[in-house]
């Protein structure tokens, strides 16, 4: 926590090798977060860079009661919740042209390994929608108490508890229709 | 599904493994770190400023009672009869040029 504070201080200075230090430690952590919410690669690059740049500039608004990691998380969700909406909007307004072309039919049979492989709990998570995606990798993948949780996203545990409750249902349903079963026999057999 | 797999360790487990060769590399931390240099060299009128509440508070508060305060004044103006500014005992005179208030063509004369 000390090495935190001190972190903080040298940001507050304008010290580059204190950011450098902040993605060292955590720009993994930031940027899969960013790309198991968005789904997208690019924009998960873009927007765990943007978040570490709004931390350099905003050091300020850190308070000590959370770590540093909390804060960087809760900046990036933030970020890719808004990145979601904007996608939403252009959606509405920028309809895409719908090609002629159809979908390419599955190579890959259940339980060869090509399906196998393609069949990724990162790609099940995706089809959640966001507000259950928030929960489900911040439990899952940061191993984080509800209490954490309902602090980074601004809510009552309460609620966190009810959406992880409901989120894993979901994913465990759309696990089983996957055949997720299988492919776990598959991968442990 | 087995019980085993709802266990937080393993799903955690399983999805940290998928998401292992997401790196932020070292050419995004660059980037970064020179978008921070830029950002922090910016001119006086391109820098972010924070304004503090009670400031914020205290503006909004003299843009609504400016137009309020000016508008009351105008209702009291507009209130005002016009016959409070003459005399009560002043007359009114008919004549060819028109009607006229007595104190007018009082003051008239001693012009």
């Amino acid at each position: 926590m000390d090495e935190e504070r001190q972190i903080v201080e040298r940001i507050q200075k304008g010290d580059e090798s204190a950011l450098a230090w902040l993605m060292d430690r955590y720009g993994n952590d930031v940027l899969r977060t960013a790309a198991l919410l968005l789904k997208d690669r690019h924009l998960a690059e873009d927007v765990s860079q943007e978040a570490f740049l709004l931390a350099f500039q905003r050091v300020n608004q850190f308070r000590s009661e959370s770590s540093i990691r909390s804060w960087l998380l809760q900046i990036s969700i933030n970020l890719c919740r808004s990145r979601m909406r904007r996608a939403a909007w252009k959606r509405l307004f920028i309809r895409e042209p719908v090609g002629d072309v159809a979908p390419e039919p599955s190579l890959t049979q259940p339980g060869s390994t090509g399906w196998a492989e393609k069949l990724t709990l990162r790609e099940e998570i995706g089809k959640l929608p966001l507000t259950y995606r928030e929960v489900i990798v911040l439990f899952y993948f940061h191993d984080m108490r509800t209490a954490e949780i309902a602090g980074i996203l601004k809510e009552p545990e309460g609620t966190v508890k009810s959406k992880l409750l409901r989120a894993r249902k979901r994913l465990k349903r759309q696990l089983e229709e996957g055949g997720w079963d299988h492919e776990q026999r598959f991968l442990e057999g | 599904m087995s019980n085993d797999f709802w266990k937080d360790e393993r799903l955690g487990e399983r999805l940290r493994e998928e998401m292992n060769e997401t790196l932020f590399s070292e050419k995004m931390k660059k980037a970064v770190v020179v978008r921070a240099r830029e950002t922090s060299k910016r001119s006086f009128w391109t820098r972010e400023l924070t304004i503090p509440i009670p400031v914020v508070a205290l503006a909004l508060a003299a843009l609504i009672a400016v137009p309020l305060f000016g508008w009351r004044q105008a209702a009291s103006l507009e209130t005002k009869p016009l016959t409070a500014e003459r005399q009560p005992e002043d007359r009114l005179i008919v004549s060819g040029a028109g009607v006229f208030y007595e104190s007018q063509l009082n003051k008239e004369e001693e012009r």
